[in-house]
Order: structure tokens, then sequence, then C-alpha cells
């Protein structure tokens, strides 16, 4: 045995784990693994790949797949569970064995992708998962003779309740890899000819381990598409469209025109035979599909489907809009808490500043998003794992292709109401490359909880404290957004992307009593992505911002204010301490003031304000929308700053009241009010359509793969934000007289 | 075999049916008989408007009206 532990490393074997989707295959593989798992993305594809080690077995990997209905590729990472067991993927071996989830209560369909990864010869196993509601389904599955069937052993499991997952975990590491699987069924002879012909060409060249050629064969054969290159990159060595293409000759001078139907056909044939014989229908009815068939009724009903949908948006917005305040409230208090003792703890100057208003203030100003962004995420997971996401993307298709797009791209615009980030990444369910650009184009034109700090405040400015009509506003906002999406989703269908609307096919997987377990750790994982993601292109550009402003200082106003304040202490009487406070408190706004406006910040702000000033935008707001390019989220704190409200960044209430009170300082509107309503509605129009959002557009990058689609969508949003702020803000000047 | 051949898309709600003939060409044919729409099974349909809702086997599938047009059921 000491040979063995002198090549520890190479000892370690690799499991694949694949399945459909929807038949635990995540559950199962964190019950295996626990949480050491390591998540990377496939090379050139951005679907994260999962590994693990096998609990208990410390010299087992486990990869997780993406969850496929079958090794047929329609979309760029629908290759990745082919490639990853043909052993074809860059930066990824050759699996030692695979563990296949099959679904008990929905058994044929698990089978047909069962057996298509038999076929491509590794060791496998099957986890016969979901045994409990195939049990209540009425046609519990007999597991002994399903191996017996298909030549491979089968252990039973129950998922979520990790029942049976100690006994997987142990055919898995005594996994046999001496004995390769055989394909168990034969189609008609003179076809089986041609087939193993093709296998022995496909095994001669090379092209794949001589036990997998026999699998890859039927697979060339049933897949037209995958077969073909794809996207421009050489998928196959040219030799096997020509062993495709003879293959195919030879089947039609014996009569058969499509080979794909006839394979499909045969396979499922097989498959149905062994199911009858596996799991013979009971008596029973399933009282569960009974239940899901009862709720599908009226929620995918043509009436009753939308009053259900529209009541679950609904409820869910206010949730999180009402049940996030108090938190933030909480993240607000702590940061002006942690600001004061670092004031408190340095000595005054550059760093304490830094510190302070730079980095705290720049973290808080994310941080304070993330009770909305896990609400937002809690609420997704609850959907998804209910079961009705999939109806919702039912619902909505038939809306959907008025604009060119596919249902499923409602799942993408729902989250991007949190962040399009998430959003802009869950695209990558949508098959057709251009539906799928489409989608990612638009995202950001949802409004995200980013958004919404910079329409509170602008609100409370020009709209004052009536609540129905601030609601009204924010509402608009929100549907202009999506307007505009939809607009822009038809245009972009018809000209640049263009193509037909898809047609749906999906499956509507059965409704389910989500799992605490499950939901909670999807919300964290999602929400602590976007937090490092974002977090960490907001904190650098905070400090960049507060650089700007810091510098140069302004040595001439500094020694002006400590005049200014010694004159002040000598002339005040002793009883007029308040006033004194006042005037004192004049002078540092003054020195602040002074400060900005002679800084990188300033400067810049003066030199960019003849371009915003038709939008009705001073040089004030002008740089807090500059500085929003990189991420709206800074808006609020930029416009602190350049109001030079005090300390601590939590008295809105101050700012917005200077804010209020700003009037236009030379031009011709010298001395009136800088923020009227037309002004107002300009700035949040601009916000609503504008990408001002650093990260989105790295997303865009990594999700097309090319820098030409950001390029492209950060052009059209900037335009669409100024026309449409210069529109509002012209109007609403003239009609207002 | 005594009722004749008709389209999926014709089915009433609440039917239950066997398929005959999948008729989408191409990718949607592939994806169709895949996901279970293959000669001899069984399909119920629970929706009628479009997209329609199919059970096939256990499985509830959403599907275009206009591939149903092209799958021959009895
Ligand atoms: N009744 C039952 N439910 C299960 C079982 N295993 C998992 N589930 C539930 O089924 C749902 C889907 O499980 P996932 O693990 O997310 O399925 P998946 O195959 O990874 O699906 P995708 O993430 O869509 O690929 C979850 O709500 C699980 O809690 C099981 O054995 N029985």
């Amino acid at each position: 045995m000491s040979a063995v532990l002198v090549d520890a490393a190479s000892n370690i074997r690799r499991i694949a784990v694949a399945g459909n989707p929807n038949s635990g295959k995540t559950t199962l593989f964190n019950a295996l693994t626990g949480l050491r798992q390591k998540v990377a993305n496939y090379p050139g594809v951005t679907v994260e790949k999962r590994e693990g080690t096998l609990r208990g077995y410390g010299d087992v990997t486990l990869l997780d797949l993406p969850g496929a209905y079958s090794l047929s590729v329609q979309s760029p990472d629908e290759r990745i569970p082919r490639d990853v067991l043909l052993g074809r993927m860059a930066d990824t071996p050759r699996p030692d064995g695979v563990t296949i989830v099959v679904d008990a209560s929905n058994l044929g369909r698990n089978l047909y992708f069962a057996t298509q990864i038999i076929e491509l010869g590794l060791p496998s196993l099957i986890a016969l998962n979901m045994t409990d509601r195939a049990a209540s389904g009425g046609t519990p599955v007999d597991a002994a003779a399903l191996a017996r069937g298909l030549g491979v052993p089968v252990v039973s499991t129950v998922g979520h309740q990790t029942r049976g997952v100690d006994e997987l975990a142990r055919a898995i590491a005594a996994m046999d890899r001496a004995r390769p699987p055989q394909r168990h069924w034969r189609l008609p002879p003179a076809v089986e000819g041609v087939v193993q012909r093709m296998a022995d060409s496909l095994a001669d060249q090379g092209v794949a381990p001589r036990d997998a050629c026999d699998g890859l064969a039927l697979l060339l054969l049933t897949d037209h598409r995958g077969a073909a290159s794809q996207d421009g990159e050489d998928v196959w060595p040219a030799a096997v469209e020509g062993l495709r293409a003879s293959a195919i000759t030879e089947l039609s001078r014996l009569g058969i025109d499509d080979v794909s139907e006839l394979i499909v056909d045969a396979r499922y044939t097989v498959i149905n035979d062994l199911v009858d014989r596996v799991a013979p229908r009971g008596v029973a009815a399933g009282r569960a599909a009974a239940l899901s068939d009862r709720i599908d009724r009226i929620v995918t009903h043509r009436i009753g489907g939308w009053i259900v949908f529209v009541a679950i948006m609904v409820a869910m917005f206010l949730a999180i809009f009402l049940w996030a305040e108090p938190l933030m409230g909480a993240i607000e208090t702590g940061q002006g808490w942690l600001q004061g003792v670092v004031r408190a703890a340095l000595p005054e100057g550059a760093l304490r500043d830094l510190l302070a208003d730079g980095l705290i203030g720049g973290v808080g100003s994310v941080v304070v998003f993330l009770p909305q962004i896990c609400l937002l995420f809690l609420f997704i997971a609850l959907l998804e794992q209910s079961g009705y996401m999939a109806r919702g993307a039912f619902l909505m298709h038939k809306l959907m292709t008025r604009v060119g797009l596919h249902g499923k791209s409602f799942i993408p615009l729902l989250s991007s109401f949190a962040c399009a980030i998430p959003g802009i990444m869950s695209t990558r369910m949508i098959e057709n490359r251009r539906d799928r650009f489409t989608t990612i184009l638009i995202s950001p034109l949802m409004s995200c909880s980013a958004r919404l700090p910079v329409y509170l405040t602008i609100i409370a400015v020009v709209f004052g404290g009536n609540v129905w009509l601030q609601t009204a506003v924010i509402c608009s906002m929100y549907l202009l957004g999506v307007v505009a999406a939809l607009l822009i989703a038809r245009l972009l269908k018809r000209t640049l992307l263009k193509g037909p609307p898809p047609t749906f096919i999906m499956e509507l997987p059965p409704y389910q009593l989500p799992q605490a377990g499950a939901v909670l750790r999807t919300m964290w994982e999602r929400s602590s992505q976007f937090l490092t993601g974002a977090g960490t292109t907001i904190v650098a550009i905070c400090i960049v911002l507060w650089a700007l402003a810091y510098f140069p200082r302004d040595a001439d106003g500094a020694r002006l204010a400590a005049a200014q304040h010694s004159a002040a202490m000598a002339e005040a009487s002793m009883e007029d301490a308040d006033t004194l406070a006042v005037r004192l408190a004049e002078i540092e706004n003054e020195r602040i003031g002074r400060q900005l406006r002679q800084s990188y910040l300033g400067r810049i702000g003066h030199a960019i304000e003849p371009a915003v000033e038709p939008l009705g935008f001073d040089w004030k707001i002008g740089v807090g929308v500059l500085a929003s390019f990189a991420a709206r989220e800074v808006f609020v704190g930029t416009m602190g700053m350049l109001f030079s409200v005090g300390e601590s960044q939590d008295d809105g209430g101050q700012l917005r009241s200077r804010m209020r009170a700003d009037v236009w300082s030379d031009g011709p509107r010298i001395g009136r009010p800088i923020y009227t309503v037309p002004t107002g509605v300009a700035i949040m129009v601009f916000y609503v359509l504008c990408c001002q959002c650093a990260s989105t557009i790295a997303v865009v990058r990594r999700e097309t793969q090319s820098w030409r689609w950001p390029a492209f969508m950060f052009a059209y949003m900037t335009v669409l934000a100024y026309a449409g702020a210069l529109l509002v803000y012209q109007a609403g000047t003239r009609l207002s007289g | 075999m005594s009722s004749s051949l008709k389209r999926l898309a014709s089915v009433e709600r609440g039917e239950s049916v066997v398929i005959e003939v999948v008729g989408a060409a191409g990718a949607h044919g592939l994806r169709l008989r895949e996901l279970g729409f293959a000669r001899g099974r069984k399909v119920r349909v629970l929706e009628t408007h479009d997209p329609m809702l199919c059970v096939v086997d256990q499985a509830r599938v959403g599907l275009a009206r206009e591939l149903a047009e092209g799958i021959l059921v009895q």
C-alpha cells in the first residue's frame, strides 16, 4: 500500500455529477460534499464549475455538471456536460466516473439523459432521487430491477432529507473503474452496422477514447447542430463532419432520412419498456401531482394566472421596501458610529478623512443596500424553488413575444430590479444567442435598488411631503424603465439582433414547499457575490472621488477661514454663544465650499456645466451625475459632500433642505431655485435610463465575451438618458411657463 | 385504431391523447422528442391557450401552439 501513498495526488479520483434540471442534483451535491466546495467558471463560457471533496472520502473529488435534458447541444453552455464527459473540455481532465442523478418521479425523461451518458463508456452510477415523490405518486421504482436493466449500480435517495446519501457516498467511493458500461439496446441491424463503423473510425482517428465512441457516434447522428462547429469555434476535428456525412449518406441509401428521429424513438421505446418493468403504474393517482394540477389550473389560467402574478409581484416589492427600511436605518446608524470612532481615534489629516469619508462612507453606501438585495434574492429563491418562476415565464411568454423575446427573459428582468448583475448572469438559461443578448442589453433599464436612494432624495427635495404623490412618482420611474426596455428590445430584435420571436418549450417543475436551508443558502451565495463583485469597484470609486474632491488643498481658503474664526471669537460677547456657533458653522461651510470649488472635482464640474445646463443641471448635479457613471450609488453621497453637509452621512434631512434652498449663482436663471420640478424629474429620468455602473459593464463584457456589446449598451443608454432628460426638462419648463 | 389523427393544438382541455407523429423539423423537433414528445407517449392537455400546458409522462411542459400544430396525436 505504500506505493499508493507515494503518489497520492494522482490517486485522487474525479467523479462527475450529472442530471436533469430539477432532479435534485444540487441538493445531493451539497449533501455529498458539505460546504467544502470550490466554485470557478468553465473557460470560455460563464457557467459555474463547482467542485468538492466527497465527505468521508478524501481521495474522491466530485465535479458538478450543469443540469441538462440530453447531451444535445443547442446553446453554448449545453456543450459542457458532453465535452467534460468526453474529456474535450480545456482545463478539465476527463473524469474517472460519473454519478447520474435520476428523478424517480419522472423516470422516462430522466433515463433518456442517463442512457446517453452511460453510453459514453465512463464507469457510471445512478442516484435514484425523489423516491419519496415517486412513491407518493403511486409509482415506486424497483431500484434492483433498474440496476439490472441498465447494467449499472443504482442507489435510492431522498435528497432534501439526506436519506440514502451515506450509501450513495459509499457506492461512489467503490465505483469500479475496470468495467466500462455498455449500451444495452440495439438499433435495426443495418443501421447498427453503420453506427459501429462510424464508432470504429472515430476511435481510430482518436476523436475520443474507444469506450466512448459508440455513444459519441449515436450522439453525432442524433444532434445535427451540436455536431457542427458553433459560434465560429471549431468544436470537432474536421474529420468528424466527414464521417458523419458519409454515415448519413449510407443510411439514406437504406431508406432512412431522419436518423435523428429513428435513434430518439428507438431509445424511448427501450426506456418505455424498462419503465413499465421497474415502475409499473399503481392504481392510486399521485396526490402531489393532483395538487400541482389543481394549483396550475388557477396559476396558469389566462385570467386567474394574471391576478396571482400581479398579487405576487406587488406583495414582493412592498415587502422588500417595507422590511428593508429598519435594517437600512440600523446600518446607517452603525456606519455613523464607526466614522465617529475613527475620527476620535486618529489625528486630524488626510488619512483620517480618507478612512472616515472615503472608505467607511464608500463601503457603507454599498452595504446599505444589502437588506434590500438579500430580500429580493430571498424572494427570487422562494419563487424558483417553489416552482413558480417557470409559471411566471409561461404566463409572460405571450407578452414577451410581442417585443420578440422569450418568456424566460422575464426571470433575468425581474432579478434586475434588485441588481442587473445577477440578472445578466441568469440570462444563461436563454438558449438563443440573440434573445440572450437582447435581454442582457435591456436588463440595466430595470430600476435597480441602487437607483432608489436617488429617486427618494430628489422626490423629497422637489415634491415635498405628500406620500401619495411621492409613491406615484416612484412608480412612474419604475414603469418608465420597463417601457423603455420593452421598446428597445423590440427595436433590437428588428435590427441588430434580428431574428424570429423564439418558440416556447419549457418544463414547469412540480410545486414544492421550499426548504429553508436551501433558500437561505442560495440567497447568501448570490448576495455575497454581489457584495464582493460590486463592493470592490464601489470602494475604489469612492476613494478616487474623495481624492478628487480633497486635492489640491486650498491653503488660502484655510488661512482665510482661520482668520475669520479668530475674528468672530474676538467679537463675540459671552451672552451670544448661539450666534457664535451659527457664525462658526457658516465659516466652516464656506471653507469647505471653497475647497470643493477649486478641487479637481470642482474644476471638472465647471468644465462640464455647459453640457448639462440644457437638462436643468448645475455644476454640482453635473459632478454627481459624472461620479455616478462608475456606480450610481455614489450620487447621494457626492451631493452630501458637495453641499458639505457636516460630519455624518445620515442627516439626509439637512441635505434635502440645503438642496431645496440652492439657487443658480450665474447665468440667465441667476437667483432662481435650481431644484424645480422639471429639473428634479429630469435628474430621475436620466438615472432611469443611464447605464451608470462599471460592474454591469464588466459583467456584460464577461457574458458576451466582447467589448462591442458593453460599449454599445453604454452608448445607447447614455444617449437615451440625455435625450430623455433634455426632453423632460425643456418641455417641463415651457409648460410651467 | 378507430379514431383518426388530429393535431395536438386542437385537443380539448383535460383530454389525454397518444403521440403519433412529431412534425417539427430541426432543433425544435429534437428538443420536443428529447423532452418526451416521442411516438407512442401519452400526453394530457391542461391549458389550451398559447403557450399550451401539457403533461407528458409525469412532466409538465409549456409548449407554443405553433409546435403543437405539428404534433399529430390520437
Ligand atoms: N420531494 C423531494 N424533493 C427533493 C428531493 N431532492 C431535492 N428535492 C427538492 O427539489 C428541488 C430542486 O432541487 P435542486 O437540488 O435545486 O435541483 P437541481 O437538479 O440542482 O436543479 P437545477 O438547479 O435547476 O439544475 C428543491 O426544492 C429540493 O429541495 C427529493 O429526493 N425529494
